[in-house]
């Protein structure tokens, strides 16, 4: 029998001689590494559906406008997007949904009240593939159609704020694209509740059609918004699409949802760093069970080791087997951690957690996202489980290497 | 002994001096009168296009009370606005219908030019709401001009933090005005130039308001008719005259 065979054995059979204790350890690896697979997996499916629900809302996950339209946010920045923009947008097989859009801002008058908008004229055909504002239409009212014209719908809060309902006549006058005075009268045909305190407030749509008349923009549009099929695909269209923009004429920018929404990645990133806090923490918590495992296995052999040391076993030997067994145990336990990981994620990607009850207090982060699924990648569950041996093997080292220092004689004496 | 005189010429000299206030009260008197009645051309210069307006309007400074009406170009024509005391109102003639706007808005661009809400109808008083402090004088332009800092008032509703008039030394006239933040930044500034008579009195015909920062813009005022401290009707400044056919 080869040497190596020897130790592998002897190792496997200390792994099971005490059985309780070796159980316990299992179990400690086990829901440790599921604990943080869960975690990345919530993480990760929360953020990237609060991505959705955001892009879903009104910014779509890129948008398209003339250099300086975001800082400037005035009328004057506006473009025409050229064919072969179009054409890449049509045939581009990650891209869902694209639509144009008029933005500007204005005064709002109903009565006595004034109030400051925003107005966006909208392509009632083309929005729908882009943002969801048509599904969050209050009862009473519906979504701008193709044929309206002089017709709007605006936020629940806005409409509360001046006291206007469904059927009002709304006056709205602002600037045109040409300078002159853009006024005009619309008809509420609609009241929408987006789930933001801002939208509510401050927005009313109208048809691009219309847009286009009373702001004089002669066929210019400020924005055109793109909606991707999957959040992390987003940034190679991006890229796509600045190598477009970057053969026309007029200076474009082409921005994805990090740039236009900064708040909410800075929201994931800072909800990252406190999960890799807690992350952190579980691992230790699994290396030291590992470590204390070991450790006391060692221990209570010192005699054992003594003996086979005097007898001739390398040194090297023995930290070789110390740490097989802990290569067993942990091998073991990152595999039923993996599985129950797995599962755990499994069920609450088929559940998802349902905040709805505190929809309020997330509302005061700015985020409407109620319903958090869990996302599995086979990256978080390979790299939790990597990470999880090389620590325990880390820690192992340790007593490893000071039962092979052992002096045979004192260790005989020892116990 | 000619130490004597030297100290009494001087002495003396200091009675007639002008103080800062004054010249600030004198400079507002000259260019606006008790009343104006005047016709103006505003060109706003944006980064995509050149446009100019047309105006006519009545100011009563005493009453702290302003009418305009555009009169061209014929899309914008009918738009007017009337300003009592604090209060401002803008009649839209395509939606026959009247906006009030609010103090709030009173700083917001008025029809994109670089010239406030504020701005147009001299609501704020530079007189009143602040204090003056008279600086070493300046050339600007070729004139020797008085230098005078103003600074708001604790309670004073308004937005600068130090406005920078200069007036020339010797018809008060005023060259520049420059608007600085509560942080002292320059944000924008007034070039008074063409300096001709009309009615009574020599004034500056044309201002030109610069936004910092804005090098593609910017917004003139010419005045190509103006009289001054001629009686206007008190009928003219109600919201009647606002709203008329």
């Amino acid at each position: 029998m080869n040497t190596q065979n020897i130790i592998s054995k002897l190792a496997w059979r200390n792994v099971w001689r005490n059985k309780r204790r070796t159980l316990l350890t299992l179990l400690t690896i086990m829901v440790g590494s599921a604990m943080i697979i869960f975690m990345n997996s919530i993480a990760k499916g929360g953020h990237e559906q609060m991505i959705e629900d955001a892009v879903a809302l009104n910014t779509g996950h890129i948008q398209i406008h003339e250099k300086g339209f975001w800082e400037n946010q005035t009328i004057d920045y506006a473009f025409q997007p050229r064919p072969d923009l179009l054409k890449y947008l049509d045939t581009s097989p990650h891209v869902t949904g694209y639509a144009e859009r008029v933005i500007s801002g204005g005064l709002l008058s109903f009565g006595d009240n004034t109030r400051g908008v925003l107005i966006q004229g909208i392509s009632p055909g083309r929005e729908p593939q882009v943002t969801d504002l048509c599904k969050k239409i209050l009862p009473g009212g519906r979504f701008l159609i193709s044929e309206d014209a002089a017709h709007t719908i605006i936020g629940k809060t806005l409409a509360k704020n001046i006291n206007a309902k469904v059927g009002d006549s709304i006056a709205v006058i602002s600037q045109g694209f040409d300078g002159s005075i853009a006024a005009e009268r619309f008809s509420i045909v609609g009241i929408f509740e987006s789930g933001s305190p801002e939208y509510d407030r401050e927005m009313m749509l109208i048809p691009l059609s219309q847009a286009d008349e009373t702001f004089t923009m002669m066929g210019y549009v400020h924005s055109l918004l793109v909606r991707i099929d999957e959040a992390s695909n987003s940034d190679e269209v991006k890229h796509d699409l600045i190598a477009i923009a970057s053969h026309q004429k007029v200076q474009l920018e082409v921005m994805g949802w990090d740039e236009l929404m900064p708040e909410l990645i800075q929201f994931i990133m800072m909800d990252d760093v406190s999960g890799y806090i807690f992350i952190f923490i579980l691992f230790m918590i699994v290396a030291f069970g590992v470590l204390n495992t070991i450790q006391m296995s060692v221990f209570e052999r010192t005699r054992e080791f003594g003996v086979m040391l005097s007898i001739g076993t390398r040194p090297g030997q023995i930290s070789g087997m110390i740490l097989i067994e802990s290569v067993f145990i942990s091998v073991l336990g990152i595999m039923m951690g993996a599985a129950l990981g797995y599962c755990i994620s499994l069920y609450f990607q088929i559940n998802p957690i349902d905040y709805s009850a505190y929809a309020d207090e997330i509302a005061l982060w700015g985020i409407s996202t109620t319903v958090y699924p869990a996302k599995i990648t086979s990256l978080n569950i390979i790299v939790t489980s990597m990470l999880t041996l090389g620590l325990a093997l880390l820690f192992s080292m340790f007593p490893a290497r000071r039962a092979a220092k052992l002096n045979p004689i004192e260790a005989i004496r020892k116990l | 002994m000619s130490i004597v005189f030297a100290i009494l010429i001087f002495s003396t000299s200091s009675l007639f001096a002008i103080t800062a206030k004054e010249i600030i009260e004198k400079s507002e008197q000259i260019v606006q009168g008790d009343t104006q009645i005047s016709l103006n051309n505003i060109t706003i210069k944006t980064r995509r296009w050149t446009r100019t307006m047309k105006m006519k309007s009545h100011m009563d400074r005493k009453g702290k009370k302003s009418f305009a009406e555009i009169y061209e170009p014929k899309k914008d024509a009918g738009n007017r606005f009337l300003l009592l005391d604090k209060r401002m109102w803008h009649y839209v003639p395509k939606l026959q219908q009247t906006v009030k706007i609010s103090p709030s808005m009173m700083l917001q661009s008025w029809m994109g030019s670089d010239f406030t809400n504020d701005d147009i109808v001299k609501e704020s008083s530079i007189v009143n709401d602040y204090t003056h402090k008279l600086l070493e004088d300046e050339t600007i332009d070729g004139f020797e001009c008085h230098k005078v800092e103003l600074v708001p008032k604790p309670d004073a509703a308004v937005v600068w933090g130090k406005i920078m008039y200069f007036a020339r030394r010797d018809d008060l006239l005023p060259v520049r005005k420059e608007y600085y933040n509560e942080h002292n930044v320059l944000k924008k500034y007034m070039i008074f130039s063409n300096f001709r008579e009309m009615h009574d009195r020599t004034i500056p015909t044309l201002y030109k308001m610069q936004t910092v920062g804005k090098k593609d813009r910017h917004t003139l005022m010419e005045i190509s008719a103006a009289k001054f401290d001629v009686s206007i009707p008190d009928n003219v400044f109600t919201l009647q005259n606002l709203k008329r056919k």
